[in-house]
């Protein structure tokens, strides 16, 4: 008599295993599918930067506040450099001849100083986060951006 | 030069030889294979990733480095959580959580030191620099492994509990990297930067090599930190209420 109910709670137990690990595995897949989807739906605006002679190239980078960017690090010169800024907390290696991507913001409003650590003498330069309305009028081509 | 090279090296080089004298302390006993297993592993794996080092930073759009990076900081994390949960001391574990971290911090530098062309002149004065910033952290691993030794004769847990705080801080070494790879939310700062120490000082370098310490941390830097922090020691509590 014992058996039967041992069968059943060990069945139910079975059950219970695989239900939890159907539920875990449809809600990775939902998650897994939504979470790229969502990131690649982001309309990120894109801003570059170029590396020659250890000069960055423009030395002042305007970006809007208040969004995420994409800057892409083009370095011209043979030799690898470190974009590195402790403003924006970022830091990346870009070898000789190639280029990097780095993902910065939502950023405040203001100035942050970015150099190339391997030159930080001569490789500086500055992102200046613009408020919107100071943004759209840069993107107009107003005075009040400058 | 001199002085670029002596910050570089205390930058990539301290935090790889304070995690090796906090496990060393953990485990005195085992200083030596500790060391000859991180040579082992390490010294290949480092020169097998230089020679692969384009092709890395070739994958995913210029990302691959990052990508890279960012699992050998959860290596590293992971590797020093299960040293942490278990009774045992590993010492394939501890070399194995220490070249994790070389792998990132070896590779910046010796792009920085052998693949980068230069005069005679700058090759002195780098060279001069290596030895200094190699001797500066040196001399805080050696001076961080008999602290924490003096400490557990007071509290045995001392080693286990700052190891806990490494732990934390590869996690949010992991985070700032996947952040830069916009693979995840939540990088607005906590707080306005440079409050506190700063990151980019002698004390700041230490802080984040021991600690983790940011003087501006993401959201998400920051709650992973404290997650994994509050969970490694919530798992120790026995040991730590002994």
């Amino acid at each position: 008599m014992p058996s039967k109910p041992l069968i059943k709670h060990v069945t139910c137990r079975r059950l219970s295993h695989s239900r939890r690990f159907a539920l875990w595995l449809r809600v990775s897949l939902i998650l897994g599918s939504v979470w790229p989807a969502w990131l690649l739906a982001e309309d990120i605006p894109v801003f570059r930067l170029t590396l020659k002679d250890h000069l960055f190239s423009p030395a002042t980078l305007q970006v809007p506040a208040g969004q995420k960017v994409k800057i892409i690090i083009e370095n011209q010169d043979p030799n690898p450099e470190e974009f590195e800024s402790f403003a924006m907390n970022r830091e990346k290696v870009i070898l000789g001849r190639s280029r990097g991507v780095v993902f910065v913001g939502p950023l405040q409003p203001g100035t942050y100083p970015f150099s190339g650590e391997y030159n930080p003498d001569i490789a500086k330069g500055q992102l200046i986060a613009l408020p919107e309305a100071q943004w759209q009028a840069l993107q107009a081509g107003g005075d009040d951006a400058h | 030069m001199l002085i670029n090279t002596v910050v570089l090296l205390l930058r990539e080089l301290l935090p790889v030889v304070v995690l090796l004298s906090l496990l060393v302390a953990a485990n005195p006993a085992a200083l030596r294979a500790i060391l000859l297993r991180v040579l082992l592993l390490g010294a290949p794996l480092l020169l097998l990733q230089s020679g692969q080092y384009s092709r890395l930073a070739g994958l995913w759009d210029g990302q691959g480095l990052e990508f890279w990076y960012a699992c050998c900081y959860g290596f590293c994390a992971l590797f020093i959580a299960a040293l942490l949960l278990q009774k045992r001391q590993h010492v394939w574990l501890a070399a194995a959580a220490v070249v994790a971290l070389l792998l990132i911090n070896g590779s910046n530098l010796v792009l920085y030191l052998f693949l980068y062309p230069r005069a005679l002149d700058d090759s002195q004065a780098l060279w001069l620099g290596v030895a200094l910033g190699s001797g500066i952290s040196l001399s805080i691993a050696v001076l961080m492994y008999h602290l924490v030794l003096e400490l557990q004769l007071h509290w045995r847990q001392a080693a286990a509990v700052l190891l806990c705080f490494s732990a934390a801080r590869q996690i949010s070494a992991a985070v700032f990297i996947l952040h830069q790879m916009d693979l995840l939310g939540g990088a607005a700062p906590v707080w306005s930067q440079r409050l506190w120490i700063d990151e980019s000082s002698e004390l700041g370098y230490f802080l984040n090599a021991l600690l983790g310490y940011k003087s501006g941390p993401s959201q998400a830097q920051l709650l992973a930190w404290s997650l994994t922090l509050i969970v490694l020691l919530a798992l120790r509590r026995k040991e730590l209420k002994s």
